[in-house]
């Protein structure tokens, strides 16, 4: 039996023959069967039992999994707005990170930059910046903005000259983002929205677009707000004294046509701004122009420029008429990307 | 402890008299859902089994092996398998396990009693040898048997019960470890232990002797 004999020498008692022991014994085999009985009937119960609490289990686990999946999620988007670093992509001509060391982003290439020092770009460039917090920011050519003020828990870009246009998330309650210009300052909470300065001589001038929500412009001590598709222009100062903000709102002539025109909002503050603003004309005309770039930028194998400017344009002009050729060239470059990695 | 039975392999000798036209997987279903006529097939066919390995492990006449019966029986029909799919390889491996199982908890019960009551128990045996030409010997073969059934209760219980299905009831390595549940390498190495375990108390026994 064992391979020791000690082992087999200890058990040999056990394996003696049931002489004495081996007796007859009396079972009552009835008693023993109605047992049987009475055991399988509990058994089946407490299998039934286990099965509803291991069905009571599985729902607590999935019920515990979706908390933690949720918790995950929060910590990662909590983690996501601590990261102080900003994403900034170029999109078109010389865009140049202005710090302690000066450093140029290539077109199409992206980097991950501290939320320090300025962002530059030329009269052609352009960039596409986002911050942590979910705010994006479209940096348009001639503009300087300060990357400290996209940081997470700022609330609000100073913008001295050059354009800007903001994706701005649903803000808190009480909480807002505003864009400072030399003449007005931008109040949003949640909206699509771009503002322009320009330097007409030494006064400069501030244009707000609003795509989606509402912004509130605040001029002097006048303040417009401005929903979907309208637009305000800072007037200019009355000469030898100082004059009351106008507000011009644009909005579209008819349903099916995008060309705002001029709408200058009533109050005894406020007075018709000198020049109209036509918006959509010079839009349609940068629409063609990011896709006729995105083109041109495929032919040349440039992918990650034409995707930038494809991208740019459809993030831009949500409602372009191009919006269709520029998804389809989009989905052609990603699917070009994809076979080339 | 989980048991594997063959789908239509026959049960032990004998029970194809009792249940011929019955097949094993089906005995064990009807079993499960608690019909008579498979309680009693599956009785008339483990009952031998079951009071031989009782009588051999604990070698007691004034056993109460009635109610050790009814308690093995009733393990048997608690441990079946909840998948009525899952095959039982052998299912005497498995009832032995089981049995071994219900005489090592005896064995337990009768060391603490025998703690308690000395005296008692010192009758008993010593009632049960009286009619033994020898009465020397056959009170030094009970001393052995007393001592080594207090070693396997003392035991750890898994490492007892493989060290009798193997070295005691004859069960290969395969049956043993398929009657309890865990693989040949466990298996394996819960006999090694258990013989480790017996060969150190049995020098602890002798240094004490000394």
């Amino acid at each position: 039996m064992s391979r020791d004999p000690r082992v087999d020498d200890l058990l040999a008692p056990l394996r003696e023959d049931l002489s004495e022991a081996g007796r007859l014994v009396e079972i009552d085999r009835d008693r023993v069967l109605a047992r049987m009985s009475a055991s399988a009937k509990s058994a089946s119960r407490e299998r039934a039992r286990l099965g509803r609490g291991l069905g009571l289990l599985a729902v607590a686990a999935g019920f515990v999994a979706m908390v933690g999946v949720a918790s995950l999620r929060k910590r990662a988007k909590q983690v996501a707005i601590s990261d102080p670093s900003l994403s900034v992509t170029a999109i078109a001509g010389e865009v140049t990170l202005l710090g302690p060391v000066p450093r140029r982003i290539s077109r199409g290439q992206s980097a991950s930059v501290p939320a320090d020092g300025d962002l530059a770009t030329a009269s052609d460039g352009e960039a596409h910046i986002k911050a942590p917090s979910g705010l994006e920011v479209d940096v348009l050519g001639g503009t300087r903005v300060a990357l400290a003020d996209l940081q997470a828990g700022s609330s609000a870009v100073r913008l001295s000259e050059g354009a800007l246009r903001c994706r701005v998330p649903h803000l808190a309650p009480k909480e807002t983002f505003s864009v400072s210009t030399p003449d007005a300052r931008v109040v949003v909470r949640g909206t699509v929205f771009s503002v322009e300065v320009v330097l007409d001589g030494a006064r400069p001038k501030t244009t707000v677009r609003v795509e989606e929500g509402v912004v509130v412009v605040q001029h002097g001590s006048d303040e417009a707000t401005l929903t979907a598709s309208q637009a305000w222009t800072s007037p200019p100062p009355a000469e030898g004294s100082p004059r009351p903000p106008s507000t011009t709102i644009a909005e579209p002539k008819s349903t099916d046509e995008t060309i705002p025109k001029e709408r200058t909002l009533p109050g005894p503050s406020l007075r018709r701004a000198p020049e109209p603003i036509t918006a959509a004309s010079g839009t349609l005309d940068q629409e063609m122009q990011l896709l006729r770039s995105g083109l041109a930028s495929e032919r040349k194998g440039d992918l990650a420029g034409a995707a930038a400017s494809f991208e740019l344009l459809l993030s831009r002009h949500p409602q372009s008429p191009l919006r269709p050729d520029a998804l389809a060239a989009l989905a052609r470059v990603k699917a070009r990307q994809s076979q080339a990695r | 402890m989980r048991a594997r039975v063959s789908e239509g392999a026959p049960l032990l000798a004998g029970e194809a008299e009792i249940a011929p036209s019955r097949s094993h997987a089906e005995i064990l279903r009807g079993v499960i859902r608690g019909e008579r006529w498979a309680n009693a097939a599956l009785y008339d066919a483990l009952f031998p089994l079951v009071i031989r390995t009782l009588q051999k492990i604990l070698r007691d006449p004034a056993a109460d092996y009635d109610d050790l019966v009814q308690t093995t029986f009733e393990r048997i029909v608690r441990t079946l398998p909840h998948d009525r799919a899952t095959p039982v390889s052998s299912l005497s491996g498995w009832a032995g396990a089981i049995t071994a199982h219900v005489a090592l908890d005896a064995l337990r019960v009768k060391i603490r009693e025998r703690r308690l009551f000395p005296g008692e128990h010192a009758s008993r045996n010593g009632s049960g040898s009286a009619a033994v030409p020898s009465l020397e010997r056959q009170l030094e073969a009970r001393h052995e048997l007393v001592w080594v059934q207090g070693a396997l209760a003392r035991m750890n219980p898994e490492q007892a019960q493989t060290l009798l299905l193997h070295d005691v009831l004859g069960h290969d390595l395969v049956e043993t470890a398929n009657a309890t549940g865990v693989t040949v390498a466990a298996a394996q190495k819960r006999l090694s232990r258990a013989r480790q375990d017996l060969l150190r108390r049995a020098k602890r026994r002798t240094g004490e002797t000394r």
